[in-house]
């Protein structure tokens, strides 16, 4: 592994860990917020993003061809999928410990489904009450979430393939 | 006897050394990792940005079709770029050239596609932001002309090619829709999406 693909990955995994945080605040995601309120954390977000591509673009000579030591296509597209990956876990675990002390003030208005239930509780807290919901009633669940599917032309093909067979 | 094609390169090519600060930006913004990343970090933000269930669905669907759009302009560009076969201008005229010297084919540009084409994705569902895009996918244009690795027909082709790239996933929306669908209830499971 070259330094580049691992200076490359480090600018991508501060870049995507910036867009997190302009979206999360954006969408109101208050348990993916690194810190306490929507506006720092916007903020945050952008110093991460430019703070990475500063440093990227000033610390070497980024314009080179993968031939002589540069990334192709699809070594940028793996670099990017794992720098993303990496700061998407490390979001979801950091702000899950700073969110721990997530005071719900009104209980009836949690959402229960999706990333909208991250609006009022951390992100593990979620995944225990979804934990919890799947260990009740697993078949009843994969219902609820699969039932609605937009059928689409392949779906119906499929049916009609199927009664002219039978 | 020069066309149209090569004299707009060489007056914009011409511009470059002339400032040391629009060559630096230049040479920052036509580079790989600028642009591109920053196009595909836009749609990491798009996924959490809508501010109810619906806004949100519609919006991934969106990240969706853009990725579609991506990928299919760039297999295009690649296409007619084998097909056609022609030369950098860095190797049929002398130019000033402040990047390093590609040695793949000139025509059509495969990053001005791609970029385009996730700016046409994200047209479709956010005109506001989609015209943010196309103005630094035509950036990234625009700099690949002045330092020298394509002439203006390419990224105008390549442009083109983005644009229209949106369409036949417009046309495909219902047979694919159920993939993007399903994997978006699988993260909504994890509460991710």
């Amino acid at each position: 592994m070259s330094f580049f693909f691992l200076d490359y990955i480090t600018f991508v995994f501060f870049c995507a860990m910036g867009a997190i945080q302009i979206g999360t605040s954006i969408g109101k995601v208050r348990g993916l917020l690194l810190l306490k309120s929507r506006v720092p954390s916007f903020v945050l977000g952008i110093s991460l993003i430019l703070g990475s591509i500063i440093w990227f673009f000033l610390s070497e000579d980024r314009n080179i061809s993968d031939i002589n030591g540069g990334l192709d296509a699809n070594t940028q597209a793996v670099g990017f999928f794992l720098g993303s990956l990496i700061a998407m876990i490390l979001t979801l675990i950091i702000s899950s410990i700073f969110n721990s002390g997530f005071k719900v003030t009104k209980v009836d208005q949690i959402h229960t489904d999706g990333i909208e239930s991250l609006y009022e509780q951390n992100y593990f807290s979620a995944i225990k009450t979804e934990l919890a919901k799947w260990n009740k009633n697993w078949n009843q669940s994969l219902s609820e979430q699969f039932s609605d599917l937009p059928k689409g032309i392949i779906y119906e093909l499929g049916i009609k393939i199927i009664a002219r067979l039978r | 006897m020069l066309g149209s094609d090569e004299k707009i390169l060489l007056a914009i090519n011409g511009l470059n050394g002339k400032s040391k600060i629009l060559d630096m930006i230049m040479s920052w913004t036509v580079s790989d990792y600028l642009i591109p990343v920053c196009l595909c970090l836009t749609l990491l933000s798009i996924w959490f940005i809508g501010r109810n269930r619906t806004i949100r669905y519609r919006y991934q669907i969106g990240v969706f079709a853009a990725l579609g759009a991506m990928a299919l302009s760039s297999g295009i560009s690649q296409l007619i770029s084998a097909l056609i076969e022609r030369p950098r201008p860095f190797v049929t005229h002398e130019l000033v050239v402040i990047f390093y010297r590609p040695t793949d084919f000139s025509f059509p540009s495969n990053p001005v596609a791609a970029c385009f084409g996730v700016a046409a994705g994200v047209f479709t569902f956010n005109k506001r932001l989609g015209l943010l895009m196309f103005f630094a996918s035509g950036l990234l244009a625009f700099s690949r002309i002045y330092v020298g690795v394509h002439y203006p027909s390419d990224v105008i082709m390549g442009a083109i090619i983005g644009i229209c790239s949106i369409i036949p996933i417009y046309l495909a929306r219902k047979i694919m829709e159920p993939m993007p669908t399903c994997f978006i209830k699988v993260a909504r499971i994890f509460r991710l999406a």
